[in-house]
């Protein structure tokens, strides 16, 4: 009786895990980055990659208004432990947690 | 229940964490001749081979789940690492006379999340379907034909611990870069293959140890793949990961398949599966102008194998190998190996079959009176008495819950749970 119960919970489980993501691919972060690079022309080079960088961490990553530029997801604005802070253009690793 | 607990502390270091045992109701019935082909035709031992009258389905299901948690441990990586993987199994077979009709369907998913990239990563996903339809002419041989989809359910990404450079080559024979760690690959359900098959077959054996099936005739495959993109990285770049922008495309021509499987033991708890196809094209959508691969290039490959060995009534480990070539999707050999312990359940024809009740002797003048009390009550009489009379011990295999070797009043106590009388 609990099967078809357990077989929801499984798929639903399944769902979640590919499916509801708040990460960007690198082909939509780097849209949304040339569509900000448009914009503002300083976003290119090592700012652009932060801006990839950032935006494959969270969809709705944010401008810095700092000098080169940064980007930084909500989260990590909000001060969340473990968060790895901004994703500027001289640290483009950005791993995000 | 301290047993159980015990094998659930066995196996929680591979991801085993939860059970509950299933077991069939009933143990299979031998059939009767299902009024088709003569017994003459039948290579088969006795009534084991035969194929069940009737509608016959079989689920399987299960699940792995791991979770490692470290924290300044010297020589790991502090983080948490999960692996969740679910699997389907399930399967409608109709054999009728002269018709059978096999129905499966499989499913299966896997993600692992590792702390050196924070994220799940997927790790297994595909979906197969395959209806097959064979008409026994002859019972070991007659038409066939078959219509199979292949695809994966999810979305997939490549997902990278760091950026890289990604240089796709598109269709138009242009070149995208792009620097990050996610390429997104494949949208659900795609690339979505469908196949086709007419021709004729042949079982030569038939036995629960080994049924082997030959299959050649036409065999046509569609695959919708418009738009996808798949990793063809050349290792003499280092500096860069090639990948593929991919096309939907079509082939006919002349297919040749061989399956065998199995089960090893007599309880059915280790079974086996083998098999080798090749699709060679005659006609098959154009190529690109500077594509000149012939029709051997082109030929598709698919091997598999596979060995499940039912640990417990909700435990088993499988292995799996398949190895593809579609040379019209991507030029490579796509190799998957899996090796996976799974907690779950199965009914009907995926289920393993209970043990059988000791024999008895029954049709033995009873001599001694604690013999004759034994006789009076036996456990469970079987189907069609012995033709031995002999009380002489069944040669029950190693692996399987042997029943006791002597006869006796009681069934033997297995490891498995009890099937119910």
């Amino acid at each position: 009786m609990n099967t078809p119960i357990r077989l929801v919970a499984l798929f639903a489980l399944g769902a979640i895990v590919f499916g509801c993501s708040n990460r960007s691919s690198t082909q939509e972060a780097t849209a949304d980055c040339q569509k900000i690079a448009k914009i503002d022309p300083t976003v290119a080079g090592d700012a652009f990659k932060a801006c990839v960088a950032c935006f494959e961490n969270c969809t709705d990553c944010q401008q810095k208004g700092t000098s080169p530029p940064s980007f930084q997801c909500p989260d990590d604005a909000a001060g969340g432990a473990g968060g790895a802070g901004t994703t500027s253009s001289t640290s483009s690793t950005g791993t995000g947690k | 229940m301290t047993k159980r607990i015990s094998s659930v502390l066995l196996f929680a270091g591979i991801g085993l964490v939860s059970s509950r045992a299933f077991a069939d109701d009933a143990p299979p019935t031998p059939t009767k001749d299902a009024g088709g082909p003569t017994e003459k035709a039948k290579l088969v031992e006795g009534e084991a081979g035969k194929r069940a009258p009737g509608w016959t389905p079989g689920i399987a299901v299960g699940a792995t789940f791991n979770l490692n948690d470290s924290r300044n441990v010297v020589g790991q990586q502090s983080g948490t690492a999960f692996t969740l993987g679910a699997a389907l199994d399930a399967s409608l077979e109709l054999n009728q006379g002269i018709h059978e009709w096999r129905n499966g369907l499989k499913a299966a998913a896997g993600a692992t999340r590792a702390p050196a990239i924070g994220e799940f990563v997927k790790t297994a996903d595909g979906l197969k379907f395959e209806s097959i339809y064979l008409l026994h002419a002859i019972e070991v041989f007659g038409p066939f034909a078959r219509f199979g989809l292949d695809t994966n359910m999810f979305p997939s990404l490549d997902i990278r611990p760091t950026a890289v450079n990604y240089e796709v080559a598109n269709r138009d024979g242009t070149t995208t870069a792009y620097t990050g760690r996610r390429l997104a690959l494949t949208d659900s359900f795609k690339p979505l293959t469908l196949k086709e098959s007419l021709g004729a077959f042949a079982q030569p054996v038939n036995t629960d140890r080994i049924k082997l099936e030959g299959r050649a005739g036409l065999g046509a495959q569609e695959t919708f793949a418009d738009g996808q993109l798949a990793v063809n990285d050349d290792a003499k770049t280092a500096d860069k990961v090639e990948v593929k922008a991919l096309n939907d495309f079509a082939e006919l021509g002349a297919e040749a398949v061989a399956n065998a499987w199995g089960t090893i033991d007599e309880g059915k708890r280790v079974s086996y599966t083998i098999g080798a196809g090749v699709l060679i094209p005659f006609a098959h959508t154009a190529l690109a102008k500077n594509d000149n691969r012939g029709v051997v290039d082109l030929m598709n490959v698919d091997l598999n194998g596979g060995l499940h060995v039912k640990v417990f009534d909700w435990a088993s480990i499988d292995y799996k190998l398949a190895v593809i070539r579609q040379p019209l999707l991507v030029d490579a050999w796509q190799v998957t190996n899996s090796l996976l312990l799974t907690v779950g359940a199965a009914w009907g024809s995926k289920a393993p079959a209970p043990p059988e009740p000791p024999k008895c002797d029954c049709e033995k003048p009873a001599e001694d009176p604690a013999a004759k009390e034994k006789s009076e009550n036996p456990p469970a009489p079987p189907a069609a008495p012995p033709a031995a009379p002999a009380p002489a011990p069944p040669a029950a295999p190693a692996p399987a819950p042997a029943p006791a070797p002597a006869p006796a009043p009681a069934p033997a106590p297995a490891p498995a749970p009890a099937p119910k009388p």
